[in-house]
């Protein structure tokens, strides 16, 4: 369990992070979304232990950040937005270095593991600055892995991926969170980060403004859902029939058979009005919600303000 | 995927143990950044991919290596084994800050600091770390260069093997500061290229400048300069030659052989304290200065005014 209590961070009176408070729980795939400058990579590099927080707290699993960073430094792998590796060694004396430094046994073995997790395998005699861009963030999350860290701290670390490894990287990631590991996510592709995270927390001018499950932040800011329904034929009539109820707006014929439109109410009334729509002989061929959009959220949310 | 990692190596300093032998288990022995030796090996018996100029530097000793064994071979007893000692002084005192300028400062500009700074070593342990991997450097070459200096040793005539030994492992001491030198240039600037600048730098002025311009206004006034420099190898060097040359009256020598070889016996040991020193201060001021998180003076710019200490 990671416990962030009150977290804060003050260069000399300049406030980077304004006492931000959360928890996640093993398994937890947190995406930490916030403008350039909102404070994601100040927090994130204290759960680091690089900077010493002002005041507040943060504990994994029971253990002090800031009082035993030793202890917490063994627990986490860390993954910089901007970060180099030593390049004149090869992929796996690059892996054998840090498993050395973490004090890891089974080095060799280790290694193998965590360069197949990471679909490495095949380059582990390759030098390192021989790799991709793709390969070299997989190579940076590997180096995180190989002491089985219990939280990962990962930023920005799609930015600079083709939409390829950024597929890969995503469900190495949703993989991660699977094996039960805390895995904190700061990005700036929202669409992203709703695919694989549980949840996410907004953050702007170091104040966290929204934290919880994707669909339940979409709920809180837009309480109204947003359905879709494709019928046989003209839509039209569906339009006419869904501005006859109450608690929808917002109707909209998207194209000739596609309707969309807004309902004021819970799992209950999307099903009673889907109920109601077949029994009025609407010819229904799909009926959905679509799904929550963060980046509409984001940018309610935020004003784009930095610190 | 399960990993399992040995025990703490950050056992807290007991009072039981000695604190010299507390010192020795936390930096040297449990050290795990003593990895960084096997990197620094590995940077060189490593061919092709970006090592070419590691490969550059192997070769270079390499062909060194071989001109001098062919020479003393082609000398027949006429070398003395101070020539192959002088010359690897001479050769790793550039070759450190080449070598080394970017231990620090080039972690900075490659940005692979940060990966450093998250793995569970304290920054005591990296930076003797990184002074263990230059010096085991520096040991490697002079085990490479000792078969010459062996060879030159067995078959020249006036070998004072005891004085040969005491100045080898003072030169030993002496690429251990400079190491250190190095290091502390690497861990203050911000630029590899500013270290390798400084580091150079450094070397020529403290080895080579300092004592020839102290030489020089020396001999005007009467010749003091061998006492201010009696940690230089060179002085230990000259010293040396003396012992060599009894008998020959090269310098002149009046003394008994005894006491040259006090003298030189007192001024290697007096080097190799000064040395060790050296490397125990520069080592503790490189430290000092990584206290201050690289990242909060970045942030700030100037400084870390109001910035907390490295959380260790």
């Amino acid at each position: 369990m990671l416990e962030v209590k009150n977290l804060r961070k003050d260069y000399g009176g300049f406030l980077a992070v304004k006492g931000i408070s959360f928890q996640l729980k093993p398994g937890d795939v947190f995406g930490f979304i916030g403008s350039n400058g909102a404070g994601k990579t100040t927090t994130i590099r204290m759960l680091a232990t690089l900077l010493e927080p002002t005041s507040g707290s943060a504990t994994l699993h029971g253990i002090d950040v800031i009082e035993q960073p030793m202890e917490i430094r063994r627990m986490i792998g860390y993954m910089p937005d901007f970060f180099g590796l030593y390049d004149d060694v090869k992929v796996w004396e690059y892996l054998d270095f840090f498993a050395a430094i973490y004090g890891v046994e089974r080095r060799p073995q280790v290694i193998d593991e965590v360069l197949e997790l990471t679909d490495l395998t095949v380059k582990k005699d390759a030098f390192v600055q021989s790799l991709s861009r793709g390969m070299q963030q997989r190579l940076c999350l590997a180096r995180c892995l190989v002491h089985d860290p219990k939280l990962l701290l990962l930023d920005e670390p799609a930015s600079g991926l083709d939409p390829r490894a950024r597929a890969d990287l995503k469900e190495l990631i949703a993989e991660l969170g699977r094996m039960g590991k805390i895995v904190i996510v700061s990005s700036h592709i929202l669409p992203e980060l709703a695919d694989f995270c549980n949840c996410v927390g907004i953050i702007e001018r170091g104040e966290l403004l929204a934290f919880g499950a994707v669909k339940d932040i979409v709920r809180q800011m837009q309480p109204a859902k947003k359905l879709e329904v494709k019928v046989l034929g003209e839509s039209g009539s569906v339009v006419e029939w869904l501005g006859s109820k109450t608690g929808i707006d917002s109707i909209e014929a998207r194209d000739s058979e596609t309707v969309s439109f807004h309902l004021h109410g819970d799992d209950g009334d999307q099903q009673q009005l889907l109920a109601a729509m077949v029994a009025a002989g609407v010819p229904v061929l799909t009926f959905r919600e679509e799904d929550a959009d963060l980046e509409d959220v984001f940018l309610k949310l935020t004003t784009g303000a930095v610190n | 995927m399960s990993t399992k990692t040995k025990s703490p190596k950050h056992r807290p300093l007991t009072t039981k143990e000695a604190p010299l032998k507390q010192w020795w288990t936390f930096y040297v022995s449990e050290n795990p950044m003593k990895i960084e030796i096997q990197r620094i090996i590995r940077r060189f018996f490593t061919f092709g991919g970006g090592n070419q100029g590691n490969a550059a530097v192997f070769g270079l000793l390499l062909l060194i290596f071989g001109i001098l064994m062919v020479s003393i071979v082609n000398a027949r007893g006429n070398v003395s084994p101070m020539i192959v000692l002088g010359l690897y002084t001479v050769i790793m005192f550039l070759l450190n800050p080449i070598l080394f300028h970017s231990t620090i400062a080039g972690e900075r500009e490659r940005r692979s600091w940060d990966m450093l700074l998250v793995a569970p070593v304290t920054h005591g342990q990296i930076v003797v770390g990184k002074i263990l991997a230059g010096f085991m450097l520096n040991v490697g070459v002079l085990l490479l260069l000792s078969l010459p200096m062996f060879i030159a040793a067995i078959t020249y005539e006036r070998t004072h093997w005891a004085g040969l030994i005491v100045m080898t492992l003072a030169c030993l001491s002496a690429m251990l500061s400079c190491a250190a030198g190095t290091v502390l240039l690497s861990a203050r600037a911000k630029r590899p290229l500013v270290s390798l600048g400084t580091s150079l730098g450094m070397v020529l002025i403290v080895y080579l400048l300092v004592p020839s311009l102290t030489a020089s206004i020396g001999g005007m006034y009467g010749d003091t300069s061998q006492f201010l420099f009696v940690w230089h190898p060179f002085t230990l060097f000259d010293q040396y030659s003396r012992i060599e040359s009894i008998g020959f009256q090269r310098f002149g020598v009046d003394q008994p052989e005894a006491m040259w070889i006090g003298t030189l016996l007192l001024s290697a040991v007096t080097a190799i304290a000064f040395h060790l020193f050296l490397a125990l201060v520069l080592a503790v001021w490189s430290i000092k200065t990584l206290v201050f998180a690289d990242n909060e003076v970045r942030f700030i710019g100037r400084g870390p005014k109001g910035a907390v200490s490295d959380p260790q």
